[in-house]
């Protein structure tokens, strides 16, 4: 409901209510209303026909609402339905009751009675008229037997005489044949500028007739008020009310043209008084009685136009009071389904101090509420999504394999680790027993003893049980290579820790598993340096002493042999001092090995190292073998010239050596040797730089059993060799902070060796 | 409830509607002539009307009921430009009435004298044959100039008491008037 609607509600409630007025006051006989009295009842038939419209078009639209069932048309119809029956229900008792009094008591005014009585009062004026016309005309009729033959100054007596001889005569007159004024003799003299009353040639044609002409006249309404007013008081005299009598008759005589005698007569002050009241009342009662129909009409029609306007204005007003109480209750309605649909924001409050603001007020307390207790959840929700996303990504991050399994060892979920490590897409298998992957049947078989064991164990040993037990397990490594490896061979070691955790209803393991081959690796090294270097020291300590003893026995027993003998201690001898030498040197090597001295780290530039290198190769050689792509700009390193030295020297033989196993058909052998530097970025966020040296060869590359090991000694692919090239070469780089990767290229054509030098000299130390 | 509502107002149409029909087909005046005339004093209307009373109003005329009779004229200029130029507008009420007492029958030309008559028809005949009426000045039409005249005469329902009124609306008895008469006039 908005407020022009209301303004004009208002203003045409009041233009209603004058109207109304209007038409009830002009009812009576006030006067006023008279002209435009059609035109009052055809505007207020007109509001009523508005409101019926605004009440149909609201009715149907309350219909329409109930119809389809929205919400607070039910209450709405109710409460118009109540209204407007408080507002109808009096309103129609109070229009019958007074509708059956107006059109009784209208027709009860007017009975026979009053109109024979008025009938009888008109007749006796009537009869008084008629006696004292009869005497004037006896009087005349006289005067004319006396003027019968007079003329001139002896008709002019006769007249005085006629006149004089009753009361109230106005004049007596002499008329001719034409209507001509003969003699005339009046009571007060004729007013200035009047014309003395002359008799019309009908009253004259009249006159002839036996009897003569007698008639009452005049009593005309504009008279007798401009006589009151001359007058100064209404209807006194009987020229005021103007009734009079008039009595021609002819003369009687030969005399031609024929002459008329006139007399005029006021009527008696009495008479003429009570016959003019009487007449008015006649007439006013005649025409009431004429009117009695419309007046009848018109009362019923102004109470027919006063219900109807009560009628729509009491629903007009039903529909308001209905709309102003249900709306509160409509803003609830929208609250509710609003707050059912998620919307917890705040209502327009109702500004009333009723119960339903309170109610609406409350509402709003309470969404408030809930959105503020939404808000919370929400907020948690987020925080462990958060979390639980955190937690996912460090799992999926992490380097060691984590797989939960259920109770059943079902594989639940398993992380991107898991399939690095044990080449086996374990991830797809969610669901699936973990044995039933293949090529993982033994782990799951291992994982699946260690958890019996351990609940075993744990249910032995009571309540200080572990909670998770710790185990080495060897896995075959997926064959990577084209040919199935030996068995055993290059096993992948993995540290598994296995621990039950609960999981939904049952309970449930978690695996935990680390690829530890390199560690293995490494421990292997260290050993191996140990036993070498020992060895070298027991070998060694020997050794001198045998090679100088078989000089010795050469040179003291060569000139005392034959000179068969003497071959033969030759070349005996020769034999065991070049197999010394070679031991001795083989001890050297595993000392160097297991002793190699600490880098002396220097600025140095890698590009002029290489081609100092390179010289060495390349001259003497035409196979163009070596091919070096040299970065131009390439920041110096620190680095040990000599150890390096070594590095490069160690790849570029092994890659030469590869050349001679490659097969007879192959494409022309070639190394790539290339530097560059490479820009990353660094653990702390910062740019970093580093140089990269690169040896590639289209050799046969690395055995897959070789490539899992190469950095271990003694592990060659070399009919002769001691294995430990590669070795030598990690153990330099790492001194130098480096990293080593050995891989057989993409396209299965030879191997690359990639190093990785991290420690850059300061800028502009470049010696 | 509302039906009865519906029913009062249908009553209500119906009763409008009838008023408008029975307009339409009542006693009606007849302008059997009408012309102006230039005189010396202005320009004069001569008019004559053909028409009887009903019986109802001769009933109430002889209860003593008045009966107003008014002739209204409007000379019109038209305007291409405007709406029509109102020259002269002008009535006539004629009242005719019946005095019981005297049985005469009085006709006035509102604000002058009255006549009176022993019977109807000379009384009617006042009204149907009015006598020459001046209805503008001489100076008030421009000689040459063509004007559209628009006349009727009714009875004037105006004078009526309001519920001979209220009775008129739906009793073609209380009904007598014409229809407009129009016709061009050149001035003099």
């Amino acid at each position: 409901m908005n407020q022009a609607l209301r303004y004009t509600l208002v203003v045409g409630g009041a233009v209603v209510s004058i109207l109304l007025f209007l038409l009830a006051s002009a009812s009576d006989n006030s006067g006023f209303f008279d002209r435009y009295y059609s035109w009052l009842l055809g505007l207020n038939a007109a509001v009523a026909a508005a409101l019926l419209v605004l009440v149909v078009v609201a009715l149907a639209r309350l219909y329409s609402r109930y119809k389809s069932g929205k919400f607070g048309s039910r209450l709405m119809a109710r409460l118009v339905l109540l209204f407007a029956g408080i507002g109808i229900l009096p309103g129609l008792v109070i229009f019958m009751v007074s509708v059956q009094f107006v059109s009784h008591s209208i027709e009860s005014w007017f009975n026979v009675k009053i109109e024979a009585a008025l009938e009888s009062g008109l007749n006796l004026g009537h009869a008084a008229l008629e006696r004292e016309l009869a005497v004037l005309s006896a009087a005349a009729q006289d005067g004319a037997i006396a003027l019968a033959g007079q003329q001139g100054d002896a008709a002019q007596q006769v007249l005085e005489r006629l006149a004089g001889a009753q009361p109230d005569m106005q004049s007596a007159m002499l008329v001719g044949a034409g209507g001509k004024r003969l003699a005339m003799a009046a009571v007060s003299p004729p007013r200035v500028g009047q014309e003395p009353d002359l008799p019309t040639p009908d009253m004259l044609a009249q006159a002839r007739e036996p009897g003569g002409y007698a008639k009452p006249e005049g009593g005309i309404e504009r008279d007798i008020r401009v006589a009151a007013a001359q007058a100064g008081s209404p209807g006194g005299t009987p020229e005021a009310t103007g009734l009079r009598l008039r009595v021609i008759v002819p003369i009687p005589g030969p005399q031609r043209p024929a002459r008329y005698l006139q007399m005029l007569r006021s009527a008696p002050a009495g008479l003429a008084s009570n016959a003019e009241v009487l007449r008015t009342a006649y007439s006013e009662y005649q025409e009431r009685f004429v009117a009695r129909v419309g007046l009848r009409k018109m009362y019923i029609e102004t109470l027919t136009l006063t219900l109807l306007l009560a009628i729509f204005g009491a629903i007009a007003c039903a529909f308001l009071i209905a709309g102003n109480l249900a709306q509160p209750l409509l803003v609830l309605a929208e609250g509710t389904r609003a707050v059912a649909e998620g919307d917890l924001s705040p209502r327009p409050i109702v500004a009333t101090s009723d119960e339903l603001g309170t109610l609406t007020q409350s509402f709003n307390a309470m969404t408030g509420q809930l959105f503020e207790a939404r808000s919370a959840v929400e907020r948690n929700r987020a925080a462990l999504q958060s979390a639980k996303a955190h937690l996912e990504s460090v799992l999926a991050n992490m380097s060691a394999g984590v797989i939960v399994l259920d109770a059943d060892f079902n594989v639940v979920n398993s992380n991107e680790a898991v399939e690095r490590i044990l080449q086996h897409d374990v991830g797809g298998h969610v669901g699936h027993p973990l044995s039933a992957i293949d090529g993982l049947a033994a782990f799951a078989g291992v994982i699946t003893k260690a958890f019996s064991t351990q609940s075993a164990q744990s249910a032995a040993s009571g309540a200080h049980q572990r909670s998770h037990w710790q185990q080495q397990i060897e896995v075959p490594r997926r064959a990577g290579a084209l040919e199935a490896p030996p068995a055993g061979e290059h096993d992948l070691t993995l540290l598994a820790r296995g621990s039950r955790l609960p999981v939904g209803a049952g309970s449930g393991f978690i695996v935990v598993f680390d690829d530890i081959s390199d560690v293995i690796s490494a421990q292997r090294s260290i050993a191996w340096g140990e036993v070498a270097r020992r060895l070298a020291h027991e070998i060694k300590n020997p050794l001198t002493p045998i090679q100088l003893s078989a000089e010795r026995m050469q040179m003291k027993l060569a000139a005392r042999l034959a000179p068969a003998d003497a071959e033969l201690l030759r070349r005996g001898t020769a034999t065991i001092v070049n197999q010394v030498d070679a031991m001795k040197r083989m001890v050297d090597d595993f000392r160097d090995y297991a002793k190699a001295p600490p880098a002396q780290l220097q600025p140095l530039d890698l590009n002029a190292l290489i081609g100092e290198i390179l010289q060495l190769y390349l001259s003497g050689d035409e196979s163009d073998m070596i091919h070096a792509a040299l970065a131009p700009d390439l920041p110096a390193v620190m680095g040990d010239a000599t150890q390096l030295r070594q590095v490069v020297h160690n790849l570029l033989q092994n890659a030469q050596d590869a050349m001679n196993d490659r097969a007879p058909d192959a494409a022309s052998a070639r190394i790539e040797l290339t530097t560059e530097a490479i820009h990353y970025e660094s653990a702390g966020g910062g740019a970093g730089t580093a140089v990269r040296l690169a040896i590639a060869d289209n050799g046969p590359g690395f055995a897959p059993k070789i490539l899992a090991r190469a950095f271990e000694p003694y592990i060659t692919s070399k009919a002769r060799g001691t294995g430990l090239g590669l070795p030598m070469v990690k153990k330099i780089v790492d001194e130098h902070g480096g990293r080593i990767d050995i891989r057989n290229r993409a396209d299965g054509s030879g191997a690359s060796v990639s190093i990785l030098l991290l420690k850059l000299a300061p800028a502009g130390n470049l010696a | 409830m509302t039906l009865r509502f519906f029913r009062l107002l249908a009553c209500q149409l119906l009763l409008l509607m009838a008023c408008l029909q029975a307009q339409a087909a009542d006693g009606v005046v007849e302008i059997t002539r009408a012309q102006i005339e230039a005189s010396e004093e202005g320009y004069k209307l001569a008019a004559a009307y053909s028409f009887d009373l009903t019986h109802g109003l001769e009933e109430a005329l002889q209860h003593g009921v008045q009966l107003h009779f008014t002739t209204r004229i409007e000379l019109t200029r038209p305007r291409w430009y405007w709406l029509d130029e109102k020259t002269v507008t002008a009535r006539q009420t004629v009242r005719i009435s019946y005095n019981v007492l005297t049985r005469q029958y009085h006709v006035s030309i509102l604000g002058s004298v009255q006549q009176s008559f022993p019977t109807l028809d000379e009384a009617l005949f006042l009204i149907r044959r009015p006598s020459r009426w001046l209805i503008a000045a001489r100076g008030a039409l421009k000689p040459g100039e063509v004007y559209n005249v628009s006349l009727r005469m009714d009875l004037d329902r105006e004078y009526l008491s309001k519920p001979i009124q209220v009775n008129a609306f739906n009793n073609s008895d209380w009904r007598l008037s014409s229809n407009k008469k129009t016709f061009t006039y050149r001035a003099e």
